[in-house]
């Protein structure tokens, strides 16, 4: 178990492709934080950094103080789950969790010990004597993830871990991937491109783009006050309106006054989810009407697309009955709901 | 519709087969024939020019030369290869298909072609001993075998395993060795065997890098043949065909058939 961090680290393969652009990060003793992002904005290529399987151009990765960039892969000591799993086609489920702690030259019983603890914990004590290709996808995962707890890694890494499972057994998976993170005290980074995978496994959450990091927070902070378009617009946000102008905690949008809660210094997007946008009888503050223009059924909600001043909306209403194309509405922006971001 | 598409195959797998291993059988059995020439029908049987295989000096120390040079070449089609395949499949090298292509080409140059070329570049003009020339050009026989069945199976083995072991403690030569060696051993034992018996059927190559301490089997039999006409030709065919099929026998029991098929 360690800390880690992250200083100054870039990566470009040449001259005109920067992967990563000095890119800095703090993960604690003991802590998930997850690497989100879209595929490319260079969330893997940080994390085989880290794990040594890739040599950076600039800045240091630092475990405990120490930097272990020079350090080769095999020296460092970590543990890694790979989106592919990765497990030794030739080496049974009980071999393949053992591979680590024999190159340690642990002693035979008490690696047949420790395996069998790992195994147990896992719920893999019957597959021992599998071969990988006799497991399913989400067997095969679990026995990853042994193969990795079982050395007690100073760092565990997880490379999209579950994205090649279906969807039911990646939420089992996920849960199962924090209770023993938590149980063992592990430092863990986890990259993913999921929104909602990242929130459920994480303490806090690095959102990624173009190999910058654009927020480093918590979960209920991403989601609550995301800094950037980039990151309302990755974890659901839909609706953004360009600030003409500001006064305070007033913004103005087309001509439009609308009140925020909280005022951020030369703002120049507001934005707001579908859902929390409530639909009104009446004008008022913070309140715009406009015209419905088509609807779409989603099971819980309506999604309506709704023009007006501001521009055309996404809106979410919880209805029993269908507003019919044409429909005037008024639409109201709710301060709390409403964000103001600097980009 | 499925039974006359059978019927179609059998009687094309029949005809194949038929000319296939009808001419096979032919050299079995006049093989035991005490005719003093090479006759089908035969007529009587005899064991005699079994024996006289072994009286032929020519033979048994071709036999001999050929398993060494056979042997010494595919080990060193395979030492070159193995490592020359990983770099081309496991690194990012410029030029990859052009090199790829580059240690394939013995294949698209007539065999007979490289033995001249050998001969006339290495033996006449460099002055090289017949006998590492001879090697050489064995073994440039050879890697084409390797580079293509070793690609294959490095292409299909998934790179992360062997980033695992790294992970895991294993420095890059012990990961080889301890994972990715397992993994393509089929690969391994299917291309030493085609490099064994290309090299070890070779004629070509051999027949302008022989001399009087030197002559491998297949151009000693293509001599002896020149001079005679007797079935012990006959009765070193069938001994050959026996240790091809005790060799293939052999890579059934350790690797099973599907070894077998990737030849």
């Amino acid at each position: 178990m360690a800390e880690l961090e992250i200083r100054d680290l870039e990566m470009s393969y040449d001259k005109h492709h920067q992967i990563l652009k000095d890119l800095n990060l703090q993960i604690k003793d003991g802590e998930l934080v997850s690497i989100l992002g879209p595929s490319g904005c260079g969330k893997t290529t940080t994390l085989r950094i880290i794990a040594g399987l890739l040599q950076q151009t600039g800045g240091q990765v630092l475990v405990d103080g120490t930097d272990v960039s020079k350090l080769p892969v095999h020296k460092r000591q970590f543990g890694m789950v790979f989106q592919s799993y990765a497990l030794f086609p030739h080496l049974t489920v009980f071999d393949n969790v053992a591979f680590g702690l024999k190159q340690r030259k642990v002693a035979k019983a008490e690696i047949a010990k420790q395996v069998t603890e790992i195994l147990t914990i896992t719920g893999l004590q019957d597959l021992a004597k599998r071969f990988p290709a006799a497991l399913s996808g989400g067997q095969q995962q679990r026995v990853s993830l042994a193969r990795a707890l079982v050395v007690n890694p100073r760092l565990l890494l997880l490379d999209e871990p579950l994205s090649n499972l279906d969807a039911k057994l990646r939420v089992s998976m996920r849960e199962e991937i924090r209770r023993l993170q938590q149980r063992l005290k592990m430092t863990a980074m986890f990259v993913t491109h999921d929104q909602e995978e990242c929130f459920a496994i994480s303490d806090r959450v690095a959102v990624m783009n173009q190999g910058k990091i654009e927020q480093f927070d918590t979960p209920q902070t991403i989601y609550r006050a995301p800094k950037t378009v980039f990151v309302a617009r990755f974890i659901g946000y839909e609706n953004f309106l360009p600030v003409t102008a500001e006064a305070g905690l007033t913004y103005h949008v087309n001509g439009v006054a609308l009140q925020v809660a909280a005022a951020v210094p030369q703002a120049a997007t507001l934005t707001i989810r579908p859902d929390r946008i409530a639909l009104v009888d009446a004008p008022g503050a913070n309140t715009v009407a406009g015209t419905v223009q088509s609807s779409t059924y989603l099971g819980n909600a309506y999604r309506y697309v709704v023009v007006t001043k501001l521009g055309t909306l996404k809106v979410d209403h919880v209805g029993l009955s269908r507003l019919a194309d044409g429909a005037a509405v008024q639409l109201h922006f709710p301060q709390d709901a409403l964000l103001a971001l600097q980009d | 519709m499925l039974k006359a598409n059978n019927k179609v195959l059998l009687t094309i797998s029949a005809v194949v087969l038929f000319f296939l291993i009808a001419p096979l059988v032919m050299v079995i059995i006049t093989a035991f024939g005490t005719d003093a020439t090479i006759a089908f029908p035969i007529h009587g049987f005899t064991f005699q020019w079994f024996s006289n295989v072994f009286a032929q000096p020519d033979f048994v120390s071709g036999f001999q030369m050929s398993l060494v040079v056979a042997l010494a070449a595919s080990v060193l089609a395979l030492v070159v290869g193995v490592p020359l395949v990983y770099a081309l499949t496991r690194y990012h090298v410029h030029h990859q298909a052009w090199f790829q292509t580059l240690f394939l080409s013995p294949t698209f140059i007539p065999e007979i072609v490289i033995g001249f070329a050998l001969y006339q570049a290495l033996v006449i003009t460099v002055r090289l001993p017949l006998l590492a020339t001879l090697l050489i050009g064995h073994f440039l026989l050879c890697l084409p075998y390797v580079v293509r069945l070793v690609t294959a199976s490095m292409v299909l083995l998934d790179a992360h395993i062997e980033e695992a072991a790294w992970v895991y403690g294993s420095s890059r030569l012990k990961a080889f060795v301890t994972v990715t060696i397992p993994n393509i051993r089929a690969s391994l034992v299917a291309a030493f065997m085609l490099c064994f018996i290309n090299s070890f059927n070779n004629i070509p190559i051999s027949l302008f890098l022989n001399g009087p301490d030197l002559s491998m089997l297949p151009t000693a039999i293509l001599n002896y043949l020149q001079n005679n006409y007797d079935p012990t030709v006959s009765a070193i065919s069938v001994l050959l065909m026996l240790f091809t099929a005790a060799m293939m026998l052999l890579v059934e029991k350790v690797l099973g058939m599907k070894a077998l098929n990737q030849m």
